[in-house]
């Protein structure tokens, strides 16, 4: 019976395979330039870096082939180890606060609270401006002598007038400032995420907890939270890989000083491609801190990912 | 059915529109950005009204930027047969931009380099000894200072005409010296001899200075401190920053630790505050007693209304004299294609022309590299610079080394913790060794 209603349809209505290429044509036709461009300017030079990394590369061009050798000397090379672990210490210290701040403020968001629109666009905003102008704000705000929060924090009288807090040159305090300067540039895009799945529960769960007789805190771990995990785990993820490419705010902020101190591994690979001249040395670092990221974000949604409750 | 056939062709036409407006669009941006050099490279092609026209990169923005541009006309206007084009690049950019375009093919006629990076150059050999072309037109290396020129050569070929040289000096406010009584009869600030004498002299204007006003200015990080360890390391004899095979560091010495020890208590004792920021502004708006800086600040210090100061070398506070110094140098990158005679008769007349008139060059600040500039009139009227003229002389230039740029960026790194109290004065020098090394054994 199926079949024959099927040669039915195809009777009736000739014109539907054609459609079907048409509507196909039309997805290939739309989605072709962005393919060509990601093809080309994405794809290919990933390939290339790593035929560059099997060479001595300099900006000139090719010098000769090295096999492994690049690959090993980054092993044993303690400054690749630390800047992982600056990039690490970074991404340990800023992805709690960079999902417990913005779900916070999402929650706060979705209360009918008058004003909320203003409060969403505000929130939002310095997510907007671009690395170079936050890293010059902010250091206005944390410079020595002059900056807006040590003088403050003298007029305050919390600060002897002799002292100062050196917010971007000792190395503990800059890591905090770079954490604070993180947060508060790119947490709002968060928070519209969170704030998203929040308006996705259905109020009915709510009512039906009140009914119950459910306080604020209880709906928030029972119904909340659940609703809201995978949303969290994937926001997680990807904060951590953003986290671990950090690069811009520290470079302008403390140009991974004192001495090494905050030098993070995309600065390190830059300083040793186009400082040092040898590509095929930061070419090598790149794929290995790729094949780092990659394990980490399969072990993360390993286990974070599908618990069912 | 019939209303989609029109939407079909419609959104085809704004792909392809896209495409095409994207296509011409980055076209147009590369046009902007290499325009100069597709445009010289037509032009390098041809000889447009017989005129030889050459391509000329340099670096040079702001003050120094205006002063370059303003002598590239004069060039332009006084020889009729020759059209240089001037192209200021990214300082930040300059040599990587520099080495992609000789790899490429498409390489300026004439730019610059730093004395410093020349040994770069040099080994990736992408920039023409110049003895073979300087003879074309007659141009007498003699003419060079010749500490400034010594620097340039590699292996007895001249790699480089050296433009200026730009030591580290001292600047000094005039007005504040003075209500503290430091100034002597000529308007110099009186600084006893030796080590002790200058803590003296800071600790004096420290004392002596009413709120607001800072003693000497130096920043606590990157190059500024880093300069003056050098100038003083030099001061106390230091055998240089390598040794012959170019593979080891040799700083870790006597001379080496007493020279961080010296730059260390500077911060440590309090005498000047660490991580001071926009020391130069602070200077200029009159609130610092002393800037040790490069040359390079004359000219804007000059045009610094209000501000009466003067400029010293370095001082001598240890054995000899001696102090941090780097210059600029005009250079013939490689072309790949086809030597044009033409085209390097005129880039030599172009880097005669304007090394013979480094008094106009030296309104930025800078020291000229001739005694043809040194001795002409219009240097003779400058002011100040004939009063650290002769830290061109008494500047060590740094050694030529390949990697001389990454291995300098670990020692400033190095010597930075050092200044912030990271590390002590032995490990600070113990990790800039073993950083340099690790870079030069590569």
């Amino acid at each position: 019976m199926a079949i024959v209603a099927r040669e039915r349809l195809m009777i009736v209505r000739p014109g539907k395979r054609r459609k079907k290429l048409y509507n196909n044509l039309l997805a290939t036709a739309f989605l072709s330039p962005y393919f060509l461009f990601f093809f080309v300017f994405s794809i290919i030079p990933i390939f290339y870096g790593i035929y560059v990394s099997f060479h001595n590369w300099t900006l000139i061009g090719k010098e000769s082939f090295a096999g492994l050798e690049n690959y090993i000397y980054v092993l044993k090379d303690p400054d690749f180890w630390a800047s992982l672990w600056n990039s690490t210490y970074f991404v340990i210290l800023s992805t709690p606060v960079m999902i417990a701040v913005p779900f916070f403020l999402s929650l706060i968001l979705d209360l009918n609270l008058r004003g909320r629109t203003f409060l969403r666009t505000v929130y939002f905003l310095p997510q907007v401006l671009s690395v170079a102008v936050v890293s010059s704000i902010w250091i206005y705000v944390l410079q020595p002598y002059t900056g807006l929060l040590n003088a403050a924090l003298h007029a305050l009288r919390i600060l002897p007038p002799e002292q100062e807090i050196f917010w971007l040159n000792d190395p503990n305090l800059a890591w905090i400032s770079i954490v604070m300067i993180t947060l508060w540039w790119t947490q709002g895009f968060n928070m519209i995420v969170f704030l998203s799945g929040l308006q996705g529960i259905p109020t009915e769960h709510y009512e039906a907890a009140t009914i119950d007789g459910a306080n604020y805190w209880r709906k928030l771990r029972y119904i909340t939270f659940p609703a809201m995990r995978g949303l969290i785990v994937l926001l997680t993820v990807l904060q951590v890989i953003a986290s671990f490419k950090i690069f811009g705010q520290v470079w302008l902020v403390t140009r991974g000083g004192p001495g090494n101190e905050t030098r993070t591994m995309i600065q390190y690979i830059y300083e040793t491609g186009f400082s040092a001249n040898d590509l095929g040395l930061a070419t090598a670092m790149s794929f290995l801190f790729f094949i780092f990221l990659v394990t980490l974000s399969v072990l993360q949604f390993k286990f974070l990912g599908s618990k069912k409750d | 059915m019939k209303a989609k056939k029109p939407m079909f062709l419609l959104s085809i036409m704004i792909v392809l529109s896209l495409l095409a407006s994207a296509c011409s669009g980055s076209q147009q941006q590369a046009g902007g950005n290499n325009g100069q050099t597709e445009g010289g490279q037509k032009e390098s092609g041809a000889n447009s009204g017989g005129k030889t026209v050459i391509t000329y990169w340099n670096l040079f923005g702001g003050g120094d930027g205006e002063i370059m541009n303003e002598m590239v006309k004069q060039f332009n206007e006084s020889h009729t047969d020759i059209e240089v084009k001037a192209l200021t690049q990214d300082w930040g950019q300059y040599y990587t931009k520099l080495q992609t375009a000789v790899s490429g093919g498409n390489a300026p006629d004439v730019g610059i380099s730093h004395t410093s990076k020349l040994s770069e150059l040099v080994s990736l050999g992408i920039v023409e000894p110049l003895d073979d072309y300087a003879k074309l037109i007659g141009m007498d290396w003699d003419v060079f200072n010749q500490n400034m020129l010594n620097a340039t050569i590699f292996d007895g070929k001249h790699y480089a005409a050296p433009l200026d040289a730009h030591p580290l000096i001292l600047y000094y406010n005039k007005k504040i010296l003075r209500e503290l009584n430091l100034l002597d009869d000529n308007e110099l600030p009186i600084i006893e001899p030796g080590p002790d004498g200058f803590i003296g002299f800071l600790t004096k204007i420290k004392e002596g200075v009413p709120q607001g006003v800072s003693g000497m200015l130096l920043s606590s990080k990157g190059e500024d401190p880093y300069r003056v360890w050098w100038a003083l390391y030099n001061q106390l004899g230091g055998p240089g920053l390598i040794d012959e095979s170019g593979k080891k560091v040799i700083i870790n010495n006597e001379q080496g630790k007493k020279a961080a020890e010296f730059v260390n208590n500077l911060f440590a004792s309090g005498l000047v505050p660490k991580n001071m920021e926009k020391i130069g502004e602070t200077f200029q708006a009159g609130k610092g007693a002393l800037l040790p800086t490069g040359v390079w600040f004359t000219g804007t210090l000059e045009a610094t209304e209000g501000l009466e100061f003067g400029a010293i070398p370095f001082p001598q506070i240890f054995d000899k004299p001696a102090t941090w110094i780097d210059s600029h140098t005009l250079i013939i990158p490689l072309q790949k294609k086809k030597k044009d005679d033409n085209k390097i008769k005129a880039s030599m007349t172009f880097i005669k022309w304007i090394t013979d008139h480094g008094a106009t060059w030296s309104k930025a600040g800078h020291i000229p590299a001739t005694t043809t500039a040194v001795e002409s009139e219009e240097f003779k009227q400058l002011p100040y610079r004939a009063d650290y003229l002769q830290a061109g002389n008494d500047g060590v230039f740094l050694p030529q080394s390949p990697k001389l740029w990454p291995i300098k960026d670990q020692l400033v790194q190095a010597l930075e913790s050092i200044w912030q109290g990271r590390s002590s004065v032995d490990d600070g020098l113990a990790n800039a060794v073993k950083n340099m090394e690790k870079i030069l054994e590569r």
